[in-house]
């Protein structure tokens, strides 16, 4: 941001700016500090909301907060049932998506020639990752909890025992998560694969390796940390949605048991669940005569886990571009 | 792209001698080679799963709105802003989306309003201007703002902006003006501010530590003038008196600015989720045009610079004309976004089904409607397929708007080709 200050040469020398450069050096100045404005009015007031937030939360930051179970709608206790949901619901999700996402973005960069199918899925890639979360919801709701499960009962349920039916819950918000998270992998995935120099592949192929070999032993070794990137931003938006888990499975309260495995496992995959956000979302308008401090609890929280996941993330960027040795 | 492998036909050379070629090279192999044209295979299909969810999509929201389709009464569900899914007995249900579709295109025109000079500007400075440390952590703010939750946004908004807005619009008249004197104040701290500051404070500094505190304080100075100083403005009020208040209101009525009778009577409205939108689309316009800005080949830059141009105009007259589709792709991204968003505009902008007619109005888009309305429907009634019609029209808009800004993209490298 050093601009020059011209003002101060002589007058007699004859590189001196003239008064038409100097006006025009200080509105160039000028737009400048508007522009550092932007970015100064885009980063201070969310860095003082986001202050706000912890400040008013303060008082339940505790890590009884964390490990015990919502009583009482929420109104007090902890958040342990919906932090297990969500881990449980990102773990599912990943599941699915993390092998299809992969497998797609070598697919791109690997197999697939310029020409019109590879066209397409370029354009549904981007238009998948454009599709709104609500839009996904109903997708959820339309393929997998009214197509899908109806298809499960009827052949795994017992028809005279309800409590062996599958219900929407887990597997079907992870499917649908899922689904909204495969063009983020596979965006990212493909930017790892392609860092990877043609060379690399060209002296594999010359030692005689087939594609298969040349990816499984060259390609994905040395894009996996760039992989892993992508699966941790996939993991942050997994744990922070909410609309895709609206109808897809997610409750608003689901009483877990206290202690023992059951509270470590409490879900099964056919049953609805509670999520982080969900949480949020439901003690936020829901409930009436919510304490504020709960509802700031909550948000500060998944604030924190999705900052913490994001920062794992932008880490492992940084520790990669710094050992990157080609 | 990929790039043709050895074992590919060669010219001149049969299919049995590449395939006896190509065993030779898989002598050594384990079971992971010995799968390789089954693998091959579900690689290929992966490849096509974008394509078959998208198609996906589209078929399941179908197969559940298509009993409406015929039913539907469209010229009414364009027009009308009658949106009474549930009526009281013996009148007939109406769905009028029109009140619903000026929502969400309403939130989103103040959003991009918000966010378009907001995130080109910072776009430009963070890849223009910025250097070293800053530059590094400014993109590292903005990709973690763009990671924040909308769930979350949305819980900003109503608990933290929304109140905010209520203050400065509601008891009819008068904060409006607060707001006005406020910003004037923290814009006169700010311009004065900033020539003291590059007079005395930095002219001579020697660290570039010296230079971000001085920013940082400017910066501060600013925010707190602008959010700081209401009772100050309130009392300036009661010195000027009434007069000027009055009139200054019912010019505001007047322009739409504030409703007539009452105010903002809640928190939660169009201003408050326009703004929540506007700062989750400034993460993905300020990423996505930083990226086209970077696009443009240095050349360029130095062909500028060699003219005489300094930075600015270097920005101006070469950067963003010859980046021109990237940042009108980026800004339709942005847009896209913003229609689609659901959790953050739920909250935030308040539930009422009517025409907006004042920038604090409370209003309700598509998408918020879907997420309110769906849980409390009865599987298959006309009602709930409504819902999903809805939800047919929000995936063509933002299909739509995807794909044009991809052609906008692609037409910038054919020319940066040729």
């Amino acid at each position: 941001m050093d601009s020059g200050t011209t003002t101060s040469l002589p007058t007699d020398n004859p590189f001196a700016a003239s008064e038409f450069e100097i006006r025009k050096q200080r509105g160039a100045n000028r737009n400048q500090w508007i522009m550092f404005g932007f970015c100064a009015v885009l980063v201070v007031p969310l860095v003082l909301i986001l202050v706000d937030i912890f400040a008013k939360a303060a008082p339940v930051l505790s890590w009884h907060y964390i490990w015990d179970n919502p009583v009482n709608k929420g109104k007090e206790g902890g958040l342990w049932a919906p932090l297990v949901g969500t881990f449980y619901l990102v773990i599912g999700s990943l599941l699915f998506v993390a092998p299809v996402g992969i497998f797609a973005a070598i697919y791109l960069n690997e197999y697939a020639k310029e020409g019109p199918l590879n066209r397409a899925i370029s354009i549904a890639v981007t238009s998948l990752a454009g599709v709104p979360s609500i839009v996904h919801a109903l997708f959820g709701l339309g393929a997998f909890v009214l197509g899908m499960l109806p298809a499960i009962n009827r052949f795994i349920a017992d028809p005279d025992n309800p409590k062996s039916r599958w219900e929407a819950g887990l597997l079907t918000a992870s499917l649908t998560i899922a689904v909204m998270n495969l063009p983020v992998i596979i965006t990212s995935a493909r930017e790892a694969l392609g860092a990877v120099p043609i060379a690399f592949r060209e002296a594999c192929w010359n030692l005689g390796a087939s594609r298969w070999q040349t990816i499984r032993t060259i390609v994905l070794p040395n894009s996996l940390s760039g992989i892993l990137t992508g699966i941790i931003l996939t993991v942050s938006r997994a744990a922070g949605e909410t609309a895709p888990i609206l109808f897809t499975g997610a409750t608003y309260f689901k009483y877990i048991a206290d202690q023992g495995w059951a509270k470590i496992f409490p879900y099964s995959i056919r049953e609805p669940f509670v999520a982080m956000s969900m949480h949020l979302h439901v003690i936020s308008t829901q409930i009436s005569q919510m304490p504020e401090v709960m509802r700031y609890g909550a948000a500060a929280i998944l604030i924190a886990l999705i900052l913490f996941i994001n920062s794992f993330a932008i880490g492992l960027r940084v520790w990669l571009r710094g050992r990157k040795r080609w | 792209m990929a790039v043709p492998h050895p074992n590919t036909l060669r010219s001149g050379e049969d299919a049995s001698s590449a395939r006896i070629r190509g065993a030779q090279t898989r002598r050594n192999s384990n079971l992971f080679d010995l799968l390789e044209k089954p693998i091959e295979l579900v690689i290929r299909l992966c490849g096509w799963s974008c394509i078959i969810g998208l198609a996906a999509i589209f078929l399941f929201i179908f197969r559940e709105a298509a009993p409406m389709v015929p039913k539907l009464d469209w010229v009414h569900f364009f027009t009308s802003p009658r949106w009474i899914p549930n009526p009281a007995e013996g009148n007939e249900p109406s769905f009028g989306a029109l009140a619903l579709i000026v929502g969400t295109f309403a939130t989103t025109f103040i959003a991009l309003a918000i966010s378009v000079p907001l995130g080109l500007g910072a776009a430009v400075y963070i890849a223009e201007f910025a250097k070293g440390k800053v530059k590094e952590t400014l993109k590292i703010i903005v990709e973690l703002l763009a990671a924040i939750p909308s769930i979350v946004w949305g819980f900003i908004g109503l608990m933290v902006l929304g109140p905010l807005i209520k203050d400065i619009f509601s008891a009819p008249i008068q904060p409006i003006w607060g707001i006005f004197i406020r910003s004037f104040l923290g814009l006169l701290i700010g311009i004065l501010l900033i020539p003291i500051g590059r007079r005395y404070l930095w002219k001579n500094a020697g660290t570039k530590v010296h230079i971000a505190l001085c920013w940082t304080t400017i910066a501060v100075c600013l925010t707190a003038a602008f959010f700081g100083l209401a009772p100050l403005g309130s009392r300036f009020e009661d010195f000027v008196g009434g007069w000027l208040s009055d009139a200054w209101g019912s010019v505001m009525v007047k322009l739409h600015l504030a409703p007539s009778e009452s105010g903002a009577a809640q928190g939660t409205n169009l201003l408050t989720g326009g703004i929540i939108l506007a700062l989750m689309s400034v993460p993905l316009i300020v990423s996505l045009s930083e990226d086209a800005l970077r696009a443009v080949p240095d050349s360029f830059r130095e062909a500028a610079l060699a003219l005489g141009a300094n930075p600015w105009e270097t920005v101006r007259r070469v950067l963003f004309p010859a980046a021109r589709n990237g940042l009108l792709a980026a800004c339709m991204l942005g847009m896209g976004r913003a229609i689609g968003e659901t959790m953050a505009v739920l909250l935030a902008t308040g539930h009422n089904n009517r025409i907006p007619e004042a920038l604090t109005d409370p209003v309700r888009t598509m998408t918020a409607t879907i997420a309110a309305e769906m849980g409390e429907t009865v599987h298959g009634s006309d009602h709930y397929r409504t819902l999903f019609i809805l939800g047919i029209v929000l995936f063509v808009i933002t299909c739509g708007v995807n794909i044009a800004s991809d052609l906008i993209v692609k037409g910038v490298k054919k020319a940066n080709k040729a």
